[in-house]
């Protein structure tokens, strides 16, 4: 029965695969019929080719291509071998994970082409509308500016309008004053003709009669003096609201 | 080395893709988009609420200013519309609003006058008279002219009854010349915090009822007087 390298009795393997025997030396040693990374090596016996011969038919084509080590070479790095019971494939895990591996790894590339190219268009697009927005105000700014202008323009013409109005108002008003003050003029002038006609007339008569004459004409005299003072209190433009 | 292949290729898988993951879409902020109401807007609004009054009453003619408190309802002074033939307002833009028939409430020396056209734009009152110290304009026509507005700050609020009111009185810093009565005075938000009418001798400083007065005036109801025909 073969034995393992602590001595412990080894169970034979069901694909003879490898085996344990003791070296001349003492030393023990492990032989295999396949090794995956350290290519394909035996030991200085002269079981080799029948070891090579059973790896070939358990490792099949995995093992095919690895190039022979040196009988040296095999001879002490024996021990450092990691002895697989299923040399041609890979665990399952392995190939899961490399595959999704793969296809995150697609999709993230994927992913970040798109971002990408929607970050140039995103940039693209801000930067468009960026300068849009500097058109647009200057357009604004223009238009403000003549807005302005015209809202001046529009204040001045109706300020003056607003004047034009208060005249045509002052003369209505003067108007009628003078209309009143042309009544006011005929009933003084009625008074001083009849006062000048009574003094012509009252040339023999007694001396009541001149002084009541006298009289009347004092006061269309006094009426005289009170529309010219009238005419002369006319406001040369018109008054503005008055206030404490 | 076959144990931690997995684990590695998947760790690499997966901080690569999280490293080239999409980014969001970057919001455009341009620096130039949002653009500050001018004070030349504020002006409008404040020119569009105000109004040019004219009073051509039986032997004298006067020009006041006045706003709207609704759309057929203005406010001005009573000073500026007493004896009234004929009263004409006219807006910042020279549109002219008729008048033809008119009542008038008075309180004090406020007056409020019903229209028969639109008024361009009604003004919006403050919720409470101003503060001492606080920014106010007076917007107007004074002396007749083009409409001006003139900036102040609020002295403070005294007892009207040596300054020809009986209700309190707001002493402003703004300057005031004659026209400007009924004309609004307006907080730093652009609303009517008081009604201008008169300037205070000695100090110079303009003089205001408050809009509280105000608010009282127009809860009263609506215009119950009609002015008498000019004899």
């Amino acid at each position: 029965m073969p034995m393992t390298p602590s001595g412990s009795p080894q169970p034979e393997p069901s694909d003879a695969t490898a085996e344990w025997r003791p070296d001349p030396d003492g030393d023990e040693v492990v032989t295999a019929s396949w090794w995956p990374v350290e290519g394909h090596a035996t030991a200085d016996d002269e079981d080799a080719p029948k070891h090579e011969a059973a790896a070939e038919e358990t490792a099949g084509a995995g093992a095919a291509h690895l190039p022979p080590m040196s009988s040296a070479a095999s001879a002490t790095q024996a021990r450092d071998i990691v002895i697989s019971d299923r040399p041609g494939a890979r665990p399952w895990p392995v190939v899961a994970a490399a595959v999704l591996a793969a296809a995150i790894t697609l999709t993230a590339g994927g992913s970040a082409l798109v971002s990408w190219r929607n970050g140039q268009a995103w940039e693209t697009r801000a930067v468009a509308a960026e300068r849009q927005v500097a058109d647009l105000n200057a357009q604004l700014d223009k238009s403000e500016g003549a807005v302005g202008s015209l809202t001046t323009r529009t204040r001045d013409l109706a300020d003056e309008k607003a004047k034009a109005e208060d005249e045509r108002e002052a003369l209505r008003l003067y108007a009628k004053k003078h209309a009143e003050l042309t009544r006011a003029a005929g009933g003084v002038s009625q008074q001083l003709t009849a006062c000048i006609e009574q003094l012509a007339s009252s040339a023999g008569a007694a001396s009541w009669q001149v002084d009541q004459t006298v009289k009347g004409c004092r006061e269309a005299l006094a009426d005289y003096q009170t529309l010219q003072s009238l005419i002369d209190s006319m406001p040369a433009t018109p008054e503005q609201g008055e206030e404490e | 080395l076959p144990a931690r292949t997995p684990v590695l290729l998947l760790t690499a898988a997966v901080l690569s893709s999280g490293c080239v993951a999409a980014p969001p879409p970057a919001a455009v902020t341009p620096s130039t988009t949002r653009r500050v109401l001018s004070s030349e807007s504020a002006k409008q609004r404040s020119a569009e609420i105000t109004v040019r009054v004219r009073n051509r009453a039986c032997d004298f003619l006067a020009t006041g200013s006045g706003f709207a408190v609704g759309r057929n309802l203005l406010v001005t002074n009573r000073h500026v519309v007493e004896e009234a033939e004929q009263l004409q307002l006219d807006t910042w833009d020279g549109t002219s609003i008729a008048v033809e028939v008119h009542s008038v409430a008075y309180l004090n020396d406020l007056a409020l006058i019903q229209t028969i056209q639109n008024l361009p734009r009604v003004a919006e009152l403050a919720p409470g008279d101003p503060r001492d110290g606080a920014s106010v304009s007076v917007v107007g026509f004074p002396l007749g002219g083009p409409m001006t507005t003139t900036t102040g700050k609020v002295v403070d609020t005294v007892t009207g009854t040596e300054l020809g009111e009986e209700s309190r009185v707001v002493r402003i810093t703004a300057k005031v010349r004659h026209g400007n009565s009924g004309g609004p005075l307006l907080d730093a938000e652009g609303r009517v915090a008081g009604v201008v009418y008169a300037i205070e001798r000695g100090s110079g400083y303009g003089l205001a009822i408050p809009v509280s007065v105000l608010r009282s005036f127009l809860a009263a109801g609506s215009p119950d007087e009609t002015p008498e025909p000019c004899s």
